[in-house]
């Protein structure tokens, strides 16, 4: 288990940061990730491969979170996208120009699988092929939902900024 | 643009991070390790109180209204124990989709 820690934490951590909407929730997902790495651990399958079997569990808990703030925002009627962009202009541990805060922004509001798609190819720079094991998709349905998310950032931002193709 | 997630993180955290995560790990295998009835009552517990409220609403609905149909289930519900996180893990968990509830709220 210390050997899946000490390789992954830091990858896993910037895979999360990009579900979460603070550094402190980061950690608390972060954990949640290796605790149930370790539950899993006598059912891994080498034929998944450790870095995508890990992957999974941290994109799975990503994802949760951004589901359980949707239902929390539907179940009181409060604007999520509103909160999530002012968690941004409040993060104190954000560091980038007016582009980056607008690009981050942007990246929050998409739907849950799309902003996994992005964040994978994007900030994690990931092959197709491997998203694909990781979100349990096809390649076709992932190159789609980046598209979409790319389409929607960039009628955000006005096409200030270059997004990689397909 | 580079393509670099713009947040920092506390001085020193990633120097620490892999000792942080493993304590997390050690304490919920220590939390597992506990003895399983020990473990056990709390589930005990919240099934019994689930199963008292559910036969104490209905025999005091019936008995008040004369009727089978539960007028005044908001009050038993907000009585109850479940919190809004279990209702929310298990909307979640049940793969309800936001969407669905939102066009039939």
């Amino acid at each position: 288990m210390s050997e899946i820690v000490s390789k992954y934490s830091q990858r896993l951590y910037w895979v999360l940061r990009s579900f979460a909407s603070s550094h402190e929730e980061t950690d608390d997902l972060l954990q949640d990730t290796f605790i149930k790495a370790w539950q899993g651990l006598p059912s891994f399958r080498e034929e998944s491969g450790l870095f995508t079997w890990v992957y999974r569990i941290a994109v799975n808990v990503g994802l949760n979170n951004v589901r359980k703030k949707k239902w929390e925002a539907l179940l009181t009627r409060e604007n999520l996208d509103l909160i999530t962009e002012r968690m941004v202009d409040d993060d104190p541990m954000f560091d980038g120009d007016a582009a980056r805060r607008e690009l981050t922004k942007a990246i929050v509001t998409l739907p849950p699988t799309q902003r996994a798609v992005f964040i994978l190819r994007y900030y994690q720079d990931l092959p197709y092929e491997q998203i694909s094991e990781i979100l349990s998709s096809s390649v076709g349905s992932l190159k789609v939902s980046y598209h979409k998310a790319c389409q929607k950032i960039k009628e955000r931002l006005q096409d200030e900024i270059d997004l990689p193709e397909l | 643009m580079e393509r670099k997630m713009p947040y920092n993180v506390p001085e020193g955290y990633f120097e620490t991070l892999d000792q942080k995560m493993m304590g997390a790990v050690a304490a919920h295998i220590n939390k597992k390790q506990r003895r399983p009835v020990v473990r056990l009552v709390p589930y005990f517990a919240f099934t019994a109180v689930i199963a008292v409220m559910v036969v104490a609403g209905t025999v005091f609905l019936r008995s008040v209204t004369g009727q089978t149909d539960f007028q005044g289930y908001d009050q038993t519900f907000a009585e109850s124990t479940l919190t809004d996180e279990d209702i929310l893990n298990y909307l979640i968990d049940s793969g309800c989709s936001t969407d669905y509830f939102a066009e039939n709220l």
